[in-house]
């Protein structure tokens, strides 16, 4: 956490400006539009697995159930919209809260549980919603799509219908939810919330008998994760203006969001968006370059990168730079004091 | 408010695990100011009485008052909130963060602003004697240090009583005579304080009330002049070199 430094955090926020500048004008200058997918895909996993350490990260709570939260979100705002005409803006605000209920109801009675069986209580609530889903084609008049999925009308270019020919609007539409993401989840870290949900992750008993409330904070991280994580849904529900339960609310789907996370460095706010720039171009990489010659080779591939990271890099690839950064940067420093000192003597 | 002015009443206390009886009727009552130690055997039933002030687990019958306000009820952050903060006997740092991060998480209790936590926990921290390490990880801290900072961490919480299980265990003689030092400070700024030691020196220098628990019963409350002479204190828990003393 931080602790050091505190006093100018200036020099990170210019940092972070200029990248945000630097990424704004990338669909400017790159007009394939296969490319602005794979970035698109990149910047999406980055905001989702960027909503899961908010509660993974930061609070210890490890979920595999976050594919749940995509899912309803992306049913939410799909269903107000077929049935109800409802912009999916609207729509993708109901359905961070219908997700925000869902996880209230599934998060309260477990958060008795620890670690893994946590993890395996909200894997089950991924299978169960998915099952539900692909059994039902109609809950009352609603219509629900079972396993086919719901397919949204192409409108053509239009804000209100959140629907774009050019995939441009899509990319600085989801580089502003990364943006806005991180830096909820980078306020709520430097806060008092913050450091309690890192002595809820640390030792539970230690931090109610500082005057935690571990249930209320608990809950708090694992409510706003769920909101974001929604968004997040809805808006690939309209990239992709189709949803269905095999992907939207899959098991593969939540995993995925905790590898990239891992992967980066879990609990750090930057951690998350470097693992989904690393692997989401890694597996369109591998997957349009050797897909479909050999059986499953780029999956294999894709499995082995995955062991060497974990194996070399266990704090994550974020950690792993700062360390290498820092080092240049003191090397670079003194070998400027010392030809300096030199020069003046 | 309390009817008889006590900080800390406890009421024919009991608690029971699996058919043993851990803590049997216990009656003990502290005034706000004092240094009040409780000793005895090991498994006496000391922590246990901790766990049920500072609201770990329920007592199976009798109250606790603090402040003539029952609190047998309540979870532990709920009794801290009151002004009640404990130390556990084996520290429970936050390891991965700095001495100054754990001491933090204590210090927004009574603050929301990030500046003033972090200057509220500075101040405790010099105050423990931890100021050189401010910014050095938990777990890598020496057994001493931990102990400094369980009490920096609870002492940030701005408590009204301080329960102290064991403080002293695992350190050197320097080391105690400096943690008596800084709990006789602490006590000086108003904290009453509740200390559980099997270090026999530091009870005798701090306080002027001592208590003996033996198989949960309570089998002594005078002052530790009295106990030391005590002849079931003697036969139950200091042993035969201090009949003599």
């Amino acid at each position: 956490m931080n602790g050091k430094n505190n006093s100018k955090p200036l020099g990170p926020i210019l940092v972070l400006v200029f990248l945000c500048i630097l990424f704004a004008v990338v669909p400017l200058l790159i007009k394939d539009q296969y490319i602005l997918q794979v970035t698109i895909m990149a910047l999406l996993f980055a905001y989702w697995a960027v909503s899961w350490n908010i509660t993974c990260g930061f609070a210890g709570l490890f979920s595999l159930g976050h594919a749940a939260f995509i899912g309803l979100g992306a049913y939410v705002s799909t269903i107000l919209f077929l049935e109800y005409a409802v912009t999916p803006w609207i729509g993708m605000l109901i359905g961070g809260l219908v997700s925000v209920v869902a996880a209230i109801i599934i998060g309260y009675p477990c958060f008795k549980l620890r670690g893994v069986y946590f993890a395996i209580s909200t894997l089950a609530f991924v299978s169960v919603l998915q099952m539900l889903i692909t059994g039902t084609r109609h809950l009352g008049p609603i219509d629900l799509g079972a396993g086919e999925g719901l397919l949204i009308p192409v409108a053509g270019h239009s804000w209100a219908k959140f629907q774009f020919v050019d995939k441009s609007y899509y990319y600085w539409i989801i580089l502003a939810m990364l943006v806005g993401g991180t830096a909820l989840a980078f306020s709520l870290k430097m806060s008092k919330i913050g450091y309690y949900l890192m002595a809820i992750k640390f030792d539970q008993e230690a931090a109610d008998s500082l005057g935690v409330n571990v249930v209320k904070y608990k809950l708090l991280s694992w409510c706003i994760s769920a909101f974001l994580t929604a968004m997040g849904g809805s808006f690939y529900a309209q990239l992709l203006l189709y949803v269905a339960p095999d992907r939207l609310l899959s098991i593969p789907l939540s995993i995925e969001l905790v590898i990239i996370a891992l992967v980066g460095g879990i609990g750090s706010v930057a951690g998350p968006i470097i693992g989904a720039f690393l692997l989401i171009p890694l597996g369109e990489i591998l997957r349009t370059e050797l897909g479909g010659q050999f059986a499953q080779v780029e999956a294999m591939i894709y499995g082995s990168i995955l062991i060497l990271i974990i194996l070399f890099l266990p704090g994550g690839i974020k950690r792993e730079l700062e360390e290498r950064i820092t080092d240049t940067v003191r090397w670079v420093v003194s070998a400027y004091k010392s030809s300096y000192g030199r020069e003046k003597s | 408010m309390g009817s008889d002015g006590f900080m800390l009443e406890l009421d024919s206390l009991s608690k029971e695990f699996g058919g043993l009886l851990a803590v049997s009727r216990v009656r003990l009552t502290l005034n706000k100011g004092e240094i009040f130690s409780l000793i005895g055997p090991n498994g006496a039933g000391k922590t246990t009485l901790f766990n049920m002030i500072a609201g770990v687990f329920p007592p199976d019958s009798g109250k606790i008052l603090f402040n003539g306000r029952r609190i047998d009820a309540l979870k532990p952050n709920q009794v801290c909130k009151l002004g009640i903060a404990r130390t556990f006997q084996i520290v429970r740092p936050f390891a991965e963060a700095t001495v100054l991060e754990n001491v933090m998480v204590g210090a927004f209790l009574r603050t929301s602003s990030v500046n003033e936590a972090r200057r509220l926990s500075r101040e405790t921290i010099d105050f423990l004697g931890l100021g050189s390490k401010m910014h050095e990880h938990a777990h890598g801290l020496p057994i001493g240090d931990r102990k400094r900072l369980e009490v920096a961490r609870g002492l940030a919480t701005k408590p009204e009583l301080l329960l102290l299980d064991e403080p002293m265990g695992g350190l050197t003689p320097t080391e105690r005579e400096e943690l008596i030092d800084i709990i006789r400070k602490i006590n000086e700024q108003g904290v009453t304080i509740f200390l559980i030691e099997h270090v026999m020196e530091a009870v005798m220098k701090l306080s002027k009330k001592v208590a003996v628990l033996n198989y949960g019963r309570l089998i002594f409350d005078g002052t530790p002049d009295e106990a030391v002479k005590d002849q079931d204190v003697i036969a139950a828990y200091l042993g035969e070199e201090y009949s003599v003393a």
